[in-house]
Order: structure tokens, then C-alpha cells, then sequence
């Protein structure tokens, strides 16, 4: 026996129409076949169909604007992290660049012996900057005492510097709460 | 869309947590239901929704004030839920965890109401388990929220034609999971009592 267009009928779910409702009425009654199907299609309907919905637990609104909170955390972190490895990236992509642009003009023999010699230079003249100021005391003690507030008023100038730097990176990758209402 | 929500979606749009709030509050049970119906368990369905949202929140300057809001966020969650699904290979949905409360339309709760509606959802997602997740989406926006076969098509980004071939495919699918299931057996034969004798 053919269930067609039967079966169709019943899984797509159509309107029929005065016509083909007797139609399939009449191979309903006698197709056992078909008629499990529409049996099953309509309790399958009544099982869906049903009064009760699921609902969330109370306060799903607090725990959005929380949840909102710390995405937008997670977002801005994000964002700050591309930034930091961008910089880099571009940074990178500098240096390299200026690298392989001046590779076939660079003596390493001569550059690394260069590094050597200029720390060796650097460190004369700061022992000769030192025997200077030694000279100076020796010759007027009163410049003692204005030495070491120059001297501990530079380092303490130097420590603020970089506590302030380092308090300003901190705040920068903090992510802000701004905007954010939890109620 | 009344004109309070499109205040609402305006301003959201300027930064205002509150007013996207507020949408939160009204669309929060559909959006819910969808994610349980799809994920078939009270945490999963809350962790969906409120990503829903989040998702909704963030992609706020892309909504088309043209289309219907409450369609935008069903399209958003179920997008979300057929990617988890796949994600986890989900090849079972359990039935052990019920929904974080039932809502009962009519009348207080009554100890034997409650038990034959935690019956009655194992029952529904035993009979979509085998559903591919947007064959799973498609019927549970046509028989919970009462889409039109259009409407699923918007929500789902899938032609018409597609949406018709899913039902179609999933309806079998489902008449197929009813007659192997017990509830089958049960309901013929309580059927069968409450026949009168010829």
C-alpha cells in the first residue's frame, strides 16, 4: 500500500484542506501504519505543548550585571594585552627591519669589541668623576653636606620616577569598573 | 517593538547597563526556556542565557530595530546553544538535572503536579536527544514559542525551504523516538482502559 501523499501530509504539518482531510481520514482507517505515525505525531504535539515553562532562579537580572561586569573585565584586559603585544610586534618589526637593512655593513669582530671599549670608557670617566668630587671635599668640606642632599635628593627623584611609572602601568592594564551598575 | 523598549535598546546603545537591564527582565524566560529546551538542564541553561545576553549586550550596535527584539535574542541563544552542543559532542542530553524552577501557569504546585512535570520533561528531552541541534532548535521555537515556519528561518539564518525539510526530518525523527519509548506503551494502554468495550 502506498503511504503516499499521506505521510507527507502528517509530517509536514500542513493545513488540508475539506478534501484531502477525508481523504487521509479514510487511509487512516485503514493503513496501521499511518495511523501509528499520526498517532505518535499527536501525542508527540501534547507532550510539547504544555503549561509549564522553565524558569530562571530569582535575581538572573543581579547576576547578568555581575556576569556584564566581569566580561567587560575580561574584555579590556584583552584589549590592553593586543595592545602591549602590537607595540611590541611593530617594535620588533623595526629593529628586524633596521637589522637586515644594515646586516651586510656590520664587522661583528669590530661591534662586539666596541661594546668592551665603551663600558671601559664609561668606567674611567666615572672614576675620574669621582676623584673629581674626592679633590672638591678634600679642598672645601663645606660642599660635603650639599653633596649628599644633592646625591640623596637625585636618587629619591629617580625611586619616584619610577614608582610612578610603574603605578601608572599598573592602573593601565587594571580594568576600570566605570559604567558598571550592580544592583 | 513598544516604544519603551526601543528607549530601553537606546539607551543601552549610550552605555546604559540599566536599561539593557530591564530587557534582561522581560526577555529572561524565553531566552531560559529556549537555552533548557536546547541544553536540557537548569545550570547549562542559565550559563547560556546569561552569555545570551552578554552577546546580545555587546552586539547591541548590530541589531536591526527593523526586526523583531525578542527574535534577535532567540537567534543570538540558539546560535549560542547549537555551538555549545557541538562543542561537547553532547551525543546524550541528561535528564537527572531539572529545570532551576518550574513555573506553574495555572495553580500552586501540588506535590503529584510537580512529579508528572519532572516526568514529563525527561520525557521531552528523551524524545529530542537524537535531534541534531538545529533540527532541535527549529522544533523547539515552532512548539514553545510558536514561530511560524518564517520566523525559524530568520531566527536560524536558514532559507524557509531548509526550515520546512528540518521539521519535516525531526517530526519523523520524533514520531520514531515515541513509539520506541515506554511513555508509548503506557499511553496505549491506559488508552485501551479508558476505551469503552465493543
Amino acid at each position: 500500500m502506498s503511504h503516499q501523499p499521506f505521510e507527507t501530509w502528517l509530517l509536514s504539518d500542513e493545513q488540508l484542506d475539506e478534501e484531502k482531510r477525508k481523504d487521509l481520514e479514510a487511509h487512516l482507517n485503514k493503513c496501521e501504519s499511518c495511523r501509528e505515525l499520526s498517532t505518535a505525531l499527536e501525542n508527540v504535539r501534547e507532550t510539547f505543548t504544555d503549561d509549564i515553562t522553565p524558569a530562571p532562579q530569582p535575581g538572573f537580572v543581579y547576576r547578568w550585571h555581575q556576569r556584564l561586569s566581569v566580561a567587560r573585565q575580561q574584555r579590556q584586559q584583552r584589549k590592553m594585552w593586543l595592545l602591549t603585544l602590537g607595540l611590541f610586534g611593530v617594535a620588533s618589526l623595526i629593529l628586524l627591519s633596521i637589522f637586515l637593512l644594515n646586516m651586510n655593513s656590520i664587522n661583528w669582530f669590530y661591534e662586539f669589541g666596541q661594546v668592551f671599549a665603551n663600558f671601559g670608557r664609561f668606567a674611567n670617566r666615572i672614576n675620574q668623576f669621582v676623584n673629581i668630587i674626592k679633590s672638591l671635599t678634600n679642598q672645601f668640606p663645606i660642599l660635603i653636606p650639599i653633596m649628599i642632599i644633592l646625591g640623596v635628593g637625585s636618587i629619591s627623584a629617580q625611586i619616584v620616577l619610577i614608582v610612578t611609572w610603574i603605578s601608572s602601568m599598573v592602573r593601565l592594564y587594571r580594568p576600570s569598573h566605570e559604567g558598571v551598575t550592580v544592583r | 517593538m513598544s516604544d519603551k523598549e526601543a528607549l530601553w535598546i537606546e539607551k543601552a546603545l549610550r552605555g546604559d547597563d540599566k536599561a539593557f537591564g530591564n530587557l534582561v527582565e522581560k526577555y529572561q524566560k524565553p531566552v531560559f526556556s529556549l537555552c533548557y529546551r536546547m541544553l536540557g538542564n537548569g545550570n547549562d541553561a542559565e550559563d547560556a542565557a546569561q552569555e545570551s545576553f552578554i552577546r546580545a549586550y555587546h552586539n547591541l550596535k548590530r541589531y536591526d530595530s527593523n526586526r523583531s527584539f525578542a527574535t534577535w535574542l532567540l537567534s543570538i541563544a540558539s546560535h549560542y546553544c547549537i555551538d555549545r552542543i557541538r562543542k561537547r559532542r553532547l551525543s546524550t542530553v541528561s535528564t537527572d538535572v531539572l529545570p532551576a524552577e518550574i513555573i506553574q501557569d495555572r495553580n500552586a504546585p501540588i506535590p503529584d503536579k510537580e512529579f508528572r512535570a519532572k516526568e514529563k520533561e525527561a520525557l521531552i528531552q528523551k524524545l529530542m536527544k537524537d535531534l541534531k541541534p538545529t533540527d532541535r532548535a527549529a522544533i523547539i521555537l515552532r512548539y514553545w514559542h510558536d514561530y511560524s515556519e518564517i520566523e525559524i528561518a530568520e531566527t536560524l539564518d536558514l532559507t524557509v525551504s531548509a526550515v520546512k525539510s528540518r521539521l519535516y526530518r525531526s517530526r519523523r525523527a520524533l514520531a520514531d523516538a515515541w513509539l520506541t519509548s515506554e511513555e508509548a506503551v503506557t499511553v496505549n494502554k491506559r488508552r485501551a482502559h479508558e476505551s469503552p468495550a465493543f
